[in-house]
């Protein structure tokens, strides 16, 4: 009975193992095979062209980035049948290239996402073109060769908006530098638009009712901080106001932290979290240098005297948040886009209050000193032997360039998923000049000035200037605007033109990726560093345990990983 | 004297409850703050005031969640993941730990065996090599992949071993002069006065499987295929630190926390219906009175 069993079974994976090599050898086969020669020509001039239509539907596999929202965003609106595998971008793409996605994978874009890359990776079967996140992943799929070169598709295929957007990064920071091995272009990289410089948020309703000026310098920020403590700002007769909130972290990942006070410490010449290069032309760890002992000295001053939160240090993000839109906080450090952030939305709606970003506290030279962020943010990568690698290209193509001057109705879809954000582009790679943000700004402002018309405006822009105007209109009438046109318009307009009109230096960090000995030291330093600065900010110990700190955390691999740092650099 | 004793025991006494109390309170607090968010409004929520009452009563987001045809597919998913893995596990467990619990007299590879599941219980082989597994066995994105890999949960096993174990042999030996086969006997003697075992292990299947949310993330290639608890879990997945355009994009209609409140408010549901059915069976000494020493 057994044996027989296992002979029956035995034939069956047999046959079943001979019919899947017949149909994976089909896929495998010369996709111009038995066309005619006019088929072959059009199929290859679909194939040169950066916006060539295939003369029928090409489908390729690949990983779907997720917004981790509801479905229930598209409830309602025309969209809420669609899928990652039909929804507004992709029938765009179908109807331009005609090309169409069939999900391999999908998953929420961050850790979700870049684990099933791994798992995809691991089991020997990656998709024919996805995203990968992380520089460590692209570099194992170039050493396990996995992945097609597309030096000839980017030289030939590349729209000049993703070209010239590029390049406005500078030689020395171009993101094709990253995923060039060899002189061969293995990736074609996502840019990281520069996120600016972090400023000072204050409650400008605030700072009127007390007579004061914007602050520029760290004395005239801690004048400002202690007023806003001592005087009463929301006037209601009761000492319950406080000063600065502070992230638990205190500083890094510049300028995306937002309640971080990076700029407390740039504004004095100190560079915590980040490679900086030093006087001898080496890199160094900037946490670690003599420059951090007068911030630190600094702020335990400030803690002292409660000007900064008490209890920052055990505050959630949250908390910060609940403090801010309960009134209790005028002041914190944040980027351009904190607009965006709940603790201004609510505090707009309830408290009529008004954010004003402010340069400060700024450097010697009376500007902030900042920190410049890294120009790309992921990889899109085609497996090796697909047969149609210029279709990453393409799709690069039309989401950077293409579908953002389309103004006929195919677009009209796209245009409006945009603003209801649940689905991405497939390959989720949008090309884009590092100061992307700032060139749309100043295309809206020309509009809202006359000086342009609004048809000049990308899909992209006409959203912001409309959310401007709905804005605007309604502060006009003497209502409240819609919360998510408040954000827009601050953000974009009052704020962005602050960025524009006071600009700040930026440090280009020496290193930016991970070394061989980070993977199993570098979180218990960190987290030494940081109980140390925690330590000393709130006065449990004098600054003179910064240099213990430096010994000790040189000896414990601080001195390995710097040394392989600069190897890496000087590769 | 006899005073001063008592005094010691209240104290001791007075302790034990509050240590009871105050783990009983670390468990449900966060549960009632997740209800007070669900029904408060979001502007509340956004700013921190909600603690373990709701704030600006309102149950829009329950009204809302009707429409949110995900949640309701991956509600049906979990339910017959619950059901069909349930049923697969008890079905191991039960046959399993029956010839396992017989002595060695009967059962002379019974260590053998033991030891394979003991080994199989402190080593597995890690997410990858699983992973290739049920790849390879093309079980990705079909429900087999949420029930087969934990097919036989070898915890319960080995508690059901143990209370088999505890089974009078006398019941066993009447049945066997009787002329009941092995089969008869585990059937018709064994299950019946097993049932607190049984719905103790049942129990354990359906909470594992209903909030298990890693399998979903791993063997499920396409989001429309989640598990309720995998679709609630990326949910909440931290984007408060924006690193790209388009998540400033995304955070500009982020859908509120009272919202994703509420989702995990109506999961849990189920879990807290058949919970009472099965404490019932919780009360111990069913099989005494099966046998007159």
């Amino acid at each position: 009975m057994n044996r027989k069993w296992l002979k029956a079974f035995t034939l069956l994976a047999a046959v079943t193992m001979g019919v899947m090599s017949v149909t994976s050898c089909g896929n495998a086969n010369d996709p111009t095979a038995g066309m005619t020669e006019e088929e072959k020509a059009a199929w290859a001039a679909a194939a040169s062209d950066p916006y060539g239509k295939y003369p029928e539907l090409v489908t390729y596999t690949t990983g779907y980035n997720l917004t981790n929202q509801g479905s229930d965003v598209l409830a309602g609106t025309p969209y809420e049948n669609d899928t990652p595998e039909n929804n507004a971008y992709t029938r765009y793409l179908k109807e331009l290239l005609n090309v169409q996605n069939e999900n391999a994978f999908e998953a929420v874009s961050g850790p979700d996402y870049n684990q099933k890359v791994s798992m995809a990776i691991a089991s020997g079967d990656i998709p024919d073109i996805m995203h990968v996140a992380d520089y460590e992943t692209l570099v194992d799929l170039v050493e396990s060769d996995l992945i097609a070169d597309l030096t000839d598709v980017y030289n030939n295929l590349a729209c000049d908006t993703v070209k010239a957007a590029y390049e406005s990064y500078g030689e020395e920071n171009n993101p094709l530098n990253t995923v060039t091995f060899d002189g061969k272009i293995m990736a074609i990289p996502k840019t990281q638009l520069s996120d600016g410089q972090d400023f000072l948020w204050l409650r400008k309703d605030w700072l009127d009712k007390l007579g004061l000026e914007e602050p520029s310098t760290l004395e005239e920020m801690e004048a400002v901080l202690k007023a806003f403590i001592e005087q009463d700002p929301d006037g209601n007769g009761q000492n319950d106001t406080m000063g600065l909130v502070v992230h638990s972290d205190v500083y890094g990942d510049y300028p995306n932290n937002t309640f971080a006070i990076d700029n407390v410490f740039t504004a004095l010449g100190a560079y915590p979290n980040i490679w900086i290069t030093a006087e001898d032309g080496s890199a160094v760890y900037g946490s670690v240098q003599e420059e951090m002992k007068q911030p630190l000295e600094l702020l335990s001053r400030w803690y002292q005297d409660g000007i900064i939160d008490k209890e920052f240090a055990t505050r959630t993000n949250d908390d910060i948040v609940g403090l801010i839109s309960t009134g209790k906080c005028g002041a914190f450090i944040g980027p351009w886009w904190a607009p965006f952030n709940q603790a201004q939305t609510s505090t707009y709606g309830s408290d009529d209050a008004e954010w004003v970003n402010v340069s400060a506290p700024v450097g010697e030279d009376g500007k902030i000193n900042a920190i410049s962020t890294k120009s790309y943010a992921g990889f899109v990568v085609v497996r090796k032997d697909f047969a149609y690698p210029e279709l990453a290209m393409k799709i690069v193509n039309v989401n950077s360039e293409y579908s953002k001057q389309d103004k006929t109705e195919t677009a009209a879809e796209v245009k409006e998923n945009q603003t209801l954000a649940y689905f991405n582009w497939p390959l989720y790679c949008e090309v884009q000049p590092g100061n992307n943000a700032e060139i749309m700004t100043q295309h809206v402002l020309d509009v809202m000035d006359g000086k342009a018309d609004a048809s000049t405006l990308t899909t992209e822009e006409a959203g912001y200037y409309e959310s401007a105007v709905r804005f605007l209109e309604a502060e006009e009438a003497g209502q409240k605007a819609d919360a998510a046109d408040y954000s827009q318009y601050t953000a974009r307009i009052p704020a962005m033109t602050r960025m524009i009109n006071e600009p700040a230096n930026f440090l280009v960090p020496a290193f930016f990726e991970t070394t061989d000995s980070m993977g199993s030291r570098w979180a218990s330093l960190e987290k030494m560093e940081m109980e140390t600065v925690l330590k000393i900010i709130t006065g449990e110990q004098d600054i003179s345990t910064f240099d213990t700190f430096v010994e000790e955390w040189k000896k414990a691999g601080g001195d390995t990983i710097t040394e392989e740092v600069n190897e890496v650099i000087a590769k | 004297m006899v005073q001063k004793v008592s005094v010691g025991t209240r104290l001791a006494k007075a302790a034990i409850w509050l240590i009871v109390i105050l783990m009983t309170a670390s468990c449900l607090l966060p549960l009632v703050n997740m209800v007070a968010i669900s029904f408060s409004s979001s502007n509340a929520v956004a700013s921190n005031q909600v603690g373990l009452w709701p704030v600006e009563f309102t149950a829009t987001t329950y009204q809302k969640l009707l429409n949110d045809s995900q949640f309701w597919a991956s509600f049906w998913i979990s339910v017959q993941r619950v059901v069909l893995g349930t049923l697969i596990n008890m079905f191991f467990v039960i046959s399993m730990a029956y010839p396992l619990s017989k002595s060695k007299l009967r059962f002379p590879a019974r260590e053998i065996y033991i030891k394979i599941v003991i080994f199989a219980m402190l080593f597995s082989g890690g997410i990858i090599p699983l992973f290739m597994v049920v790849s390879k066995l093309h079980m990705i994105n079909s429900i087999w992949a949420l029930v087969l890999p934990g097919a036989v949960p070898v915890f319960n096993v080995i508690l059901m071993i143990n209370f088999f174990k505890g089974v009078p042999t006398s019941l066993d030996e009447a049945a066997c002069i009787d002329g009941a086969s092995p089969l008869t006997i585990l059937v018709k003697i064994y299950l019946p006065v097993s049932l607190p075992a049984l719905a103790t292990v049942a129990l354990f299947s359906i909470v594992n499987h209903w909030n298990d949310y890693f399998s979903g993330l791993l063997y499920m290639n396409k989001a429309s295929l989640y598990p309720l608890q995998t679709y609630i879990q990326q949910l909440t997945v931290d984007i408060t630190q924006i690193t790209d355009a388009e998540q400033l994009k995304q955070l500009s209609t982020m859908s509120n926390r009272a919202f994703n409140a509420t989702k995990i408010v109506v999961s849990t549901i189920p879990l807290l219906i058949i919970y009472p059915f099965l404490q019932k069976y919780f009360v111990s000494g069913i099989v005494i009175g099966a046998v007159k020493e």
